[in-house]
């Protein structure tokens, strides 16, 4: 079936889609969002860990279901394997109105302004693909402010020394610190350090006619009950569709960019209900994630390219980054856990670069509640077995006396680490799959190593009697936090994208998610993804006023 | 997607777990399991949780977590869950003198489990990891799923007020705004 034609289609209605979608639509476009999920609401995916973001053993709450599959080129053989959706290896970032933003933790942060310049800061370092952005803080900024005022996000101006130059304050409060917070900004205060609130996508006081937060224990991997916690699918979303001009489609599967003979861009087709539509746009934007982005356009060849759309140089789909997450554990002979969330309250930059012999860094935070399970599998120091009567002691008595801090370590960018597409292997609507291959860089596990001995170091001085390290291995990177493999950059030659998210080989083409980042900065990177859906949006618009 | 839709009803139906919810007055009727598949689990369980001033994991009802799910949204691992255990069988009935696991003396349960978490029978490491894993997340996880009977992990770690709930607005969490 062969719809009408729309100004734009937009592919994905998750942290980068959303935010286009609505610019768009405010910009008098005719917008079709496209999103393969549904939408979820509290109801549905409730409280239950092991259905949640984060424990998905029982399936993902909020998607895809768990009979899709990807390709995994496993750290431990080299050879490709099968990887169901709810299995970690899969990469998720969840498939539904919102994308990652529905369940997420919702820290907001602005990456910092070298975390932009990585190349120029740190210089070459062997084996990685390192290099900068092609613009600068100084120019996302407004965007970012963009993103902190119409999605919404409650934070303290100026409490982060760290932080980059930035116009306007935050538009609400902060949330207020837990106990485990409190003990800890001490701690940090006195060595010296810089402990501030987390700047959160969470409502710290009722805005835009929903509550503000209730400070429920179940906050990362879970919707929230009061829906405090703002992501796209509550706010720019909804947005775009009250304007009139964005047509929101669910459960619609895109199966490729379709391209004319000279090699334009005229549309998307995609799968819905069982019926491959056709809907031609002027103008397409794939915003699917870091990994479902490269695989729309590798799945969307044709005679002019026979590669893949945006594929010239062979760069589409490599650089696959996410977070070498490293920190410690920290056990105190007194209960920190009081049961408020989201828990994630205090977080210090120190540590984001200038770091001795390491490349880069990250910001350290406390951690979210812990749910049970999580718990009872991965929290313990060595000397606790891991069943057995010791075992069960250690979760009855090291539960609530256990405070986490951690950070997303900056990964040096590998070219070897890239998603493609298995033709052999294909899903339900006949599309072939991502087929993913991720290693770390040595210098991931020394930086990882450095952030965990900081975050020890922290955990002693806040008081915990014992401590024990976790840094990432080399194994897998991606997941959660993926990010990289539709590289910005100024020259044609070694990225896909031009500084708009432009395709350099498609000039009607554009993508708006985390594949856009060159390299991935040492925070959570929701924000820096909706910041660039706004320049990328804007800049969508700019050019579709000066035609008009 | 009935399993979705089910729970999504169970948990518009009542915002706390509801008493039934909460772990069965009788243990349930088994779907796949055999009685002795069933004890074999529990028995299994009780040396990964054992029972103290709170129940083991096998007495709060792992096996009927993992019964509940095998059928659910586990059906895919039922293959190599099957063959697992038929592999331990054979093995611990060749290491004690053609005596089956359920017959051996408790601590020689213990001795064969232990012995398979420190890498002895290489063979039966997939299989315990299975176990262990899906014990954990019986013993952990909510009620609703078939284990943690009567919230016995949560009780233990005295979170029971807030991990069952799903309307903390409702509970007098407490609330930095209004």
């Amino acid at each position: 079936m062969k719809l009408d034609p729309v100004d734009a289609v937009v592919v994905g209605a998750g942290a980068g889609g959303g935010v286009v979608a609505y610019v768009l639509a405010k910009a008098g476009l005719r917008v079709v969002l496209l999103e393969r999920g549904r939408q979820i609401p509290f109801e549905e995916s409730g409280h239950d860990e092991l259905r949640s973001q984060r424990t998905t053993v029982l399936g993902n709450a909020f998607g895809p279901d768990s009979e899709q599959v990807r390709m995994i080129n496993s750290p431990l053989t080299g050879k490709f394997y099968k990887v169901r959706a709810n299995e970690n290896a899969y990469n998720n970032v969840a498939a539904c109105v919102g994308g990652g933003t529905a369940s997420y933790g919702a820290m907001a942060w602005r990456f910092h302004p070298k975390d932009f310049q990585m190349l120029s800061t740190y210089g070459l370092v062997a084996g990685s693909t390192l290099e900068d952005w092609p613009i600068t803080y100084e120019e996302l900024e407004p965007y970012y402010e963009k993103a902190e005022y119409e999605i919404g996000v409650s934070g303290k101006a100026g409490s982060n020394p760290f932080d980059g130059p930035r116009k306007k304050g935050y538009p609400m409060p902060p949330l207020p610190f837990n106990k485990e917070a409190t003990l800890l900004a001490g701690a940090a205060r006195k060595k010296g350090w810089h402990p501030f609130p987390i700047p959160m996508l969470i409502n710290s006081v009722e805005r835009d006619g929903r509550a503000g937060c209730i400070a429920c224990p179940h906050c990362v991997g879970f919707g929230c009950e009061v829906d405090a916690k703002n992501g796209t699918q509550n706010t720019v979303v909804a947005r775009a569709v009250k304007t009139g001009n964005c047509t929101l489609l669910t459960e619609a599967v895109a199966k490729e960019v379709l391209t004319n003979e000279q090699g334009k861009a005229t549309g998307v087709a995609y799968f819905h209900k069982g019926e491959l539509v056709e809907q031609p746009a002027r103008v397409v934007v794939v915003a699917c994630s870091a990994t479902e982005t490269p695989r729309l356009l590798l799945n969307s060849k044709s005679k002019m390219h026979p590669k893949g759309l945006g594929n010239h140089n062979d760069w589409l789909g490599r650089n696959l980054q996410g977070h070498a997450y490293s920190g410690a554990y920290g056990l105190f002979e007194e209960e920190v856990f009081d049961g408020t969330g989201p828990a994630a309250r205090v977080a210090l930059c120190d540590f984001n670069h200038g770091n001795k012999d390491v490349v880069g860094g990250s910001m350290l935070a406390n951690e979210f509640i812990r749910m049970p399970y999580l718990f009872a599998r991965g929290v313990r120091p060595a000397r606790v077995p891991r069943y057995g009567l010791e075992f069960k002691k250690w979760v009855r008595e090291g539960y609530k006396r256990t405070a986490g801090v951690k950070g997303p370590v900056q990964e040096m960018p590998l070219w070897e680490n890239r998603v493609e597409v298995d033709e052999a292997v294909k899903d339900q609507w006949g599309i072939p799959v991502a087929a993913i291959t991720t290693r770390r860089h040595p210098m991931d596990a020394e930086t990882g190593k450095f952030m965990a001995e900081r975050a020890a170091e922290w955990l002693k001085a806040a008081g915990a009697v014992e401590t024990w390290l976790s840094v990432a291995g080399l194994g897998g990177t991606g997941g959660q936090h993926q990010a990289g493999t539709c590289r910005m950059g100024k020259d044609a030659k070694t990225s896909v994208t031009d500084s708009y998210g432009r395709l350099h080989s498609v000039d009607n083409v554009y993508v708006a998610d985390g594949s856009l980042h060159v390299t991935n900065g040492g925070f959570n990177p929701s924000l820096t993804i909706m910041a660039l859906g706004f320049r990328v949006g804007e800049r969508i618009a700019r050019d579709w006023r000066r035609r008009a | 997607m009935s399993m979705t839709r089910r729970e999504a009803a169970a948990a518009l139906a009542a915002f706390v777990l509801p008493l039934e919810a909460q772990g069965p007055a009788e243990p349930p009727k088994l779907g796949f399991f055999t009685p002795a598949g069933a004890k074999l689990v529990e028995i299994f369980a009780n040396v990964i949780i054992p029972p103290d001033e709170y129940p083991g994991a096998g007495d709060a009802g792992a096996a009927y977590y993992i019964d509940k799910q095998m059928q659910g949204p586990l059906k895919h691992k039922l293959e190599e869950w099957r063959t697992g255990l038929f592999t331990f069988n054979s093995v611990a009935k060749h290491q004690f003198q053609n005596r089956s696991f359920l017959l051996l003396k408790p601590e020689e349960q213990k001795e064969f489990i232990d012995g398979i978490a420190q890498g002895q029978v290489p063979a039966l490491r997939p299989i315990f990891d299975l176990m262990y894993d899906l014990t954990l997340q019986g013993y952990f996880g909510s009620p609703e799923h078939g284990g943690n009977w009567k919230q016995a992990s949560w009780s233990m770690m005295k979170i029971e007020d807030v991990m069952g709930v799903n309307d903390h607005a409702g509970h007098g969490a407490k609330g930095v705004a209004k």
